[in-house]
C-alpha cells in the first residue's frame, strides 16, 4: 500500500520537528551513526531523504566519517531511489534480500526474486555505495545452505546479517501446516557450516547473526550491543541513554518508547496548538541488576565478549569451557561457535 | 436434659450421593438455616472441602425439632467425614450416634464406601434409616437401589424414603423418622463423667475446642476434667452447643453433644476417640474404640525456592494447629534442599494439606513422591521404620524388611472384573474375597501393599471401569516383602529425591520406566544429561538427554533490547523453578515421575 505522499511528506515534518527538539539538549554529543530503517524508507522521494539528513546536520552534530545506513528492498531499489540516496549522504545500504533461491523467497512470501536483488546490488555500486549489507534468512527446510553461500560469495558484500527463521504470526509460514522448524543437531550444523565458509570468504563472524569484512563491522550496530547512548525518532522508535532522560524531566538510566501508529506519534510532536513535545510514549528506568543482565546477554553477542567478574553463577564457567561452548582468555569470556548456538541458554545459566 | 427427646444421628453416604445437599435441606426446613444465609453445603466449612464435594472435618449441629404432635425434640446431626482416609474419624463420630441416615443414590446403588459405611455403623450398633435419593433424576431406579441395599448391606428397605435433596422431597418424612426410628440416648446422668471426644479444632482466641457426646454423667463449668489417654486434666471455661454457631451453656450431660473449651493450647493433647472424665471422679474404664491413628502416607515437602523455607515452616506450624492428624519433621535432600517429611492419613489427605498450604499460604512446592512406611530389621534383630527411601540403609545389612497391606474392597460391574483382576495382580495383591453382589454388580476382595495402593491405582482403576469402580480400603498389617532401594543417579550423582524402594521382581522394569520417564520430563539443556537407575551400585537402566543445540534469538537491535530481556528474565525464571543437581536442571514433574511409571 503506498501512503498518502500528503501524509508521508506529514510525517517527515513531524520526524524533523522531532530532531529539531533535541537540539538543546544534545549540544556537545557527538552523533557516529545514523540509520533510517524499519518500514520501507526506499518510499521516501529524494528530497525528503535529504531534508531528514539535513535536519540532522541542522540540528545535531555528526561526525563527517558516520555510518550512514538506509534500508532498501530489492523490488524498490530503482537506480533513481539509490542515486538519490547515496547523493542524499548515505553511504551504507542494507538490502532485504533474504535468499539466492526464488523458491525459497516464495515459501517466505516475498515480492522480489533473486533477479532483482543481484540487479539492486549491481546498481548500488555502480551509482556508488561502497559499503553494502545484505540480510540472510536460513532455516527454511527445503532450502539449500549451500547456494546461499556461494550467492553471497559471488556478490561479496561487505557486510552480511544471517537470521535464523523466526515464525511470525499472519505469515504464509505460519498457516503452513507442513513447515517444521529445523532439528537441534542440524540448526547447530548449518550454523557451524555458515560459519566455517563465511570465515573462509573472509569475513568476521564479529556477533552471533553478523558477518563484516575487515573495517565494516556495523559501527551502528555496535553501539546497541555495547549499550551506548541512542536516539530513537519517529514512530514506535527506540531509545536509550544511559545518562537519563532530561529533556522529560528523568536522569536514571533509561530506555524508551516513541508514540505508536503514525498518527498518534504526529499528534504528540506537533501538540494541539502548535507546540512541539517529545513523542515519548513509554520510559523504562534500568536499575543494576537489569543494566548487568543487559551488558552481560548484549556484550556476548560480539566478539568482545564479557568480564568473567560480572557472572553470577562462577562454578558453571569451567562446565562450559570443558564442552566447549564458551572460552576464557585473560578473565574476558567469549562464546564459541558452538556456543553462539545456545547463546541465550548460556545467558540465564550465567547470570 | 431430658433424654427421651434426644436423637443423635449422622448421615452416611458414598461420595457425592447427596449427603452433603441433605444436610443442607434438614437444616433449612428446621430453621437452623435460612435460605438466604446459606452458602450451599454449610457443613463443609472450609472452601477446599465445599470445592471437592467432600467433608474433611465432623462437625456436629443442634437442630431443634418439633414433632406434629408439638412435642420438641433436639436432633444432634454429627457430620461424617466422606473419605476413605478418615475411616476412624468416621468410626468415632458414628460411635457419638444412636442412628444413620444410610443415603443411597437412586441412579447408582450402593457402592463400596456405602458398604463400608453401613458396616461401621452396624458395628458401631446405629439404627439405620435407608434413604434413596435424587430420585427426581432420569436414571433413577428406586425399587433396584432398594433390593440392593437388602441384598447387600442385609438391612430392611421396605421403608427406605424416596428422597431428592435436591428438589427438598422427602425431607419432613426423614425428620419424621428420625424421631420415631433412632432410639433415644441411654446414659445416666447421675453416674461418674464419661464423654467421647470425636472431633477438635483449634480456635485462635479460644484454644482447643473439643467436640464431645456425653454418655455418663454431666459436666459444668468449672469442672476440672481428664482425659484419660493422657491422664491430663483441665478446667472447663467455657460450654457450648454448636446451633450451628457455639451457643454458650451453663453445663451438658449424658445424651447430649456439645463443645467443652478447656484452656488447652495444642491440638495434639486432644486425641480423637479419646474419654473425657471428671478429675475428682474419674471413670477408669474407657469408651471402646480408641485408637492413636499412626499417618500412614509420607511425602517430602519442599519449597521451590530455598529461601521459601522459613514461610513454608511458618505453614506447616500453623496448619498442625488445626490438623492432628499430620506430622512433619524437617529434612535435608541433597536435590531439593530444606524441606520437611511429612506424614498424612491417606492421599487425600496429603492432597489436602499441600493445597491448603498453596493456596491459603500462598507457597509453591515440590513434593516427593509419597511413600510409605517400611519396617527394616537389621542385624540382631533391630527394627527401624523407614519413612523415605533416601534414609533407606545399604543392603548388607538388612535381615527383612515388611510393608504395610492393606484390605481394599472393590466395588464394580461385572464386565470390568477382568480388568480389575489383573490391575490387582500386578500391584502385587493377593485375591481374599469375589462376590456377585448382584447379577451385574461384584464385589472384589485384595490383600494388596500400600504402597501399590498409593501410586497410581486408583486412577487406573476409575480408567480401566470407565468411572464405575468404586472402592474402600484399610490397614491391615506389616507384612514381609522382598524390597530392595532402586537409586537414580543425574550424570552419575544419586540423586535421593528420586530414589524408590521397590520388590526386586519389578526393579528391573521400575528401572527402565523410572529413566524413561525421566528423559521425557528433563528438557534438553546445555549439558548432556546421563540418567541412570541403579541398584547398590549396578546400573539397570540407562537413557540420556542430548544436550541442546539450539536456542539464541538472531536478532537483537535497538528496539528488540527490552522485550528480548523479558524473554530471558522468563528463561531464567523458569529455571529458578528447577531443581539443580551438578550443572544439570530437574524440573519439578520429574520428582512425582516416579509415581507415574508404567
Amino acid at each position: 500500500m503506498t501512503p498518502d505522499p500528503n501524509d508521508l511528506d506529514s510525517y517527515i515534518g513531524a520526524v524533523r520537528s522531532e530532531i529539531k527538539l533535541y537540539g538543546p539538549f544534545l549540544s556537545g554529543r557527538e552523533i557516529k551513526s545514523i540509520y533510517v530503517g524499519g518500514g520501507t524508507p526506499s518510499l521516501l522521494a529524494p528530497r525528503q531523504l535529504r531534508e531528514l539528513l539535513d535536519t540532522v546536520h541542522r540540528f545535531l552534530m555528526a561526525r563527517d566519517d558516520s555510518e550512514v545506513t538506509i534500508e532498501v528492498n530489492p523490488e524498490s531499489a530503482s537506480p533513481e531511489i539509490l542515486m538519490a540516496m547515496h547523493h542524499a549522504g548515505f553511504n551504507r545500504l542494507s538490502i532485504g534480500l533474504q535468499s539466492f533461491d526464488d523458491r525459497v523467497l516464495t515459501s517466505l512470501g516475498r515480492l522480489h526474486d533473486v533477479r532483482s536483488s543481484l540487479s539492486a546490488i549491481e546498481k548500488a555500486r555502480s551509482v556508488g555505495f561502497g559499503n553494502i549489507n545484505v540480510d540472510i534468512i536460513y532455516g527454511i527446510p527445503s532450502q539449500d545452505i549451500e547456494r546461499e553461500l556461494s550467492g553471497i560469495k559471488a556478490v561479496s558484500p561487505e557486510h552480511v546479517s544471517f537470521y535464523y527463521l523466526a515464525v511470525e504470526q499472519g505469515t504464509p509460514l505460519s498457516m503452513d501446516k507442513h513447515f517444521k522448524p529445523l532439528n537441534d543437531e542440524r540448526f547447530e550444523e548449518l550454523y557451524l557450516r555458515v560459519h566455517d565458509e563465511m570465515v573462509r570468504a573472509g569475513y568476521e563472524h564479529y556477533e552471533v547473526s553478523n558477518f563484516a569484512k575487515k573495517g565494516y563491522r556495523s559501527v551502528h550496530n555496535m553501539n546497541y550491543w555495547e549499550r551506548g547512548d541512542y536516539l530513537g525518532i519517529g514512530a514506535g522508535a527506540h531509545g536509550f541513554f544511559k545518562t537519563g532522560l532530561p529533556w522529560i524531566g528523568m536522569t536514571a538510566q533509561a530506555r524508551y518508547e516513541n508514540a505508536y501508529p503514525p498518527s498518534a506519534y504526529r499528534e504528540k510532536v506537533f501538540g494541539n496548538n502548535g507546540n512541539a513535545a517529545f513523542p515519548i510514549s513509554r520510559v523504562e528506568v534500568l536499575d543494576r541488576d537489569t543494566e548487568t543482565l543487559e551488558h552481560l546477554f548484549l556484550s556476548i553477542r560480539t566478539w568482545k565478549g564479557v568480564d568473567t567478574a560480572i557472572v553470577k553463577n562462577r562454578a558453571l564457567l569451567g562446565h562450559l569451557a570443558d564442552d566447549g561452548l564458551i572460552r576464557i582468555d585473560n578473565d574476558k569470556l567469549r562464546l564459541t561457535v558452538k556456543g553462539m548456538c545456545v547463546m541465550d541458554s548460556i545467558v540465564t545459566e550465567l547470570f | 436434659m431430658d433424654t427421651s427427646h434426644i436423637r443423635n444421628f449422622s448421615i452416611i453416604a458414598h461420595i457425592d450421593h447427596g449427603k452433603s445437599t441433605l444436610a443442607d435441606r434438614i437444616l433449612e426446613r428446621t430453621g437452623v438455616l435460612s435460605i438466604r444465609e446459606r452458602k450451599d453445603q454449610f457443613l463443609d466449612q472450609m472452601d477446599l472441602e465445599r470445592e471437592r464435594g467432600i467433608t474433611i472435618k465432623a462437625s456436629p449441629v443442634r437442630i431443634d425439632y418439633r414433632a406434629k404432635t408439638g412435642e420438641d425434640f433436639v436432633f444432634n446431626l454429627i457430620d461424617t467425614p466422606g473419605h476413605v482416609d478418615f475411616s476412624y474419624e468416621v468410626s468415632r463420630s458414628l460411635a457419638a450416634c444412636e442412628g444413620a441416615l444410610l443415603v443411597v443414590d437412586a441412579t447408582q446403588g450402593v457402592e463400596a464406601q456405602t458398604l463400608a459405611n453401613a458396616y461401621l455403623a452396624i458395628d458401631n450398633d446405629l439404627e439405620l434409616i435407608p434413604v434413596i435419593n435424587k430420585i427426581d433424576l432420569p436414571g433413577a431406579d428406586p425399587g433396584k437401589v432398594r433390593k440392593e441395599i437388602e441384598d447387600i448391606i442385609g438391612i430392611d428397605a421396605s421403608g427406605a424414603i424416596l428422597a431428592s435433596a435436591k428438589e427438598g422431597i422427602g425431607i419432613d418424612e426423614i425428620l419424621g423418622s428420625i424421631m420415631t426410628h433412632i432410639p433415644p440416648p441411654g446414659g445416666d446422668p447421675d453416674r461418674p463423667l464419661s464423654a467421647l471426644l470425636f472431633d477438635s479444632w483449634y480456635d485462635s482466641y479460644q484454644g482447643v475446642v473439643m467436640v464431645v457426646r456425653l454418655f455418663d454423667g454431666h459436666v459444668r463449668i468449672g469442672d476440672r476434667i481428664r482425659l484419660l489417654s493422657t491422664g491430663r486434666s483441665y478446667e472447663v471455661t467455657n460450654l457450648g452447643v454448636v446451633a450451628p454457631m457455639v451457643r454458650e451453656v451453663s453445663g451438658l450431660s449424658a445424651g447430649e453433644v456439645g463443645v467443652i473449651i478447656a484452656g488447652i493450647k495444642d491440638l495434639h493433647e486432644t486425641t480423637i476417640g479419646d474419654t473425657i472424665t471428671l478429675d475428682r471422679d474419674p471413670v477408669s474404664v474407657p469408651l471402646p474404640g480408641f485408637k492413636h491413628i499412626k499417618p500412614m502416607v509420607f511425602s517430602g515437602l519442599y519449597p521451590i525456592e530455598n529461601n521459601q523455607y522459613e514461610p513454608l515452616k511458618s505453614a506447616i506450624e500453623k496448619l498442625s494447629l488445626n490438623d492432628s492428624s499430620f506430622t512433619y519433621e524437617p529434612e535435608t535432600s541433597t536435590a531439593l534442599g530444606f524441606g520437611f517429611r511429612c506424614g498424612f492419613l491417606g492421599l487425600l489427605h496429603k492432597e489436602i494439606v499441600q493445597e491448603r498450604l498453596e493456596r491459603e499460604y500462598g507457597l509453591e512446592l515440590v513434593t516427593t513422591a509419597p511413600t510409605v512406611a517400611y519396617n527394616i530389621f537389621i542385624q540382631g534383630d533391630q527394627r527401624i521404620s523407614v519413612d523415605n527411601p533416601a534414609k533407606f540403609p545399604e543392603d548388607r545389612s538388612i535381615e527383612r524388611i515388611e510393608e504395610p497391606y492393606v484390605i481394599l474392597t472393590i466395588h464394580i460391574p461385572s464386565e470390568y472384573v477382568g480388568a480389575v483382576l489383573k490391575l490387582c495382580e500386578e500391584k502385587r495383591g493377593f485375591q481374599k474375597e469375589m462376590k456377585y453382589l448382584t447379577q451385574s454388580k461384584v464385589m472384589i476382595v485384595y490383600e494388596l501393599p500400600l504402597s501399590e495402593m498409593i501410586s497410581d491405582f486408583y486412577d487406573k482403576l476409575k480408567s480401566l471401569s470407565r468411572g464405575y469402580a468404586s472402592m474402600e480400603y484399610e490397614f491391615l498389617e506389616y507384612k514381609v516383602s522382598d524390597l530392595i532401594k532402586l537409586n537414580i543417579l543425574i550424570n552419575g550423582e544419586s540423586v535421593d529425591a528420586l530414589s524408590i524402594i521397590v520388590h526386586r521382581e519389578s526393579a528391573y522394569y521400575r528401572g527402565r520406566a523410572l529413566t524413561e520417564k525421566l528423559r521425557k520430563v528433563i528438557p534438553r539443556q546445555l549439558f548432556e544429561v546421563n540418567i541412570q537407575a541403579a541398584i547398590g551400585s549396578r546400573v539397570i537402566a540407562k537413557e540420556s538427554v542430548k544436550a541442546l543445540r539450539k536456542d539464541v534469538l538472531a536478532k537483537c537491535y535497538g528496539g528488540d533490547i527490552t522485550r528480548k530481556r523479558k524473554l530471558l528474565e522468563k528463561q531464567k525464571e523458569g529455571k529458578r523453578r528447577m531443581k539443580q543437581v551438578g550443572v544439570i536442571n530437574i524440573p519439578q514433574e520429574a520428582f512425582l515421575s516416579v509415581l507415574k511409571t508404567e
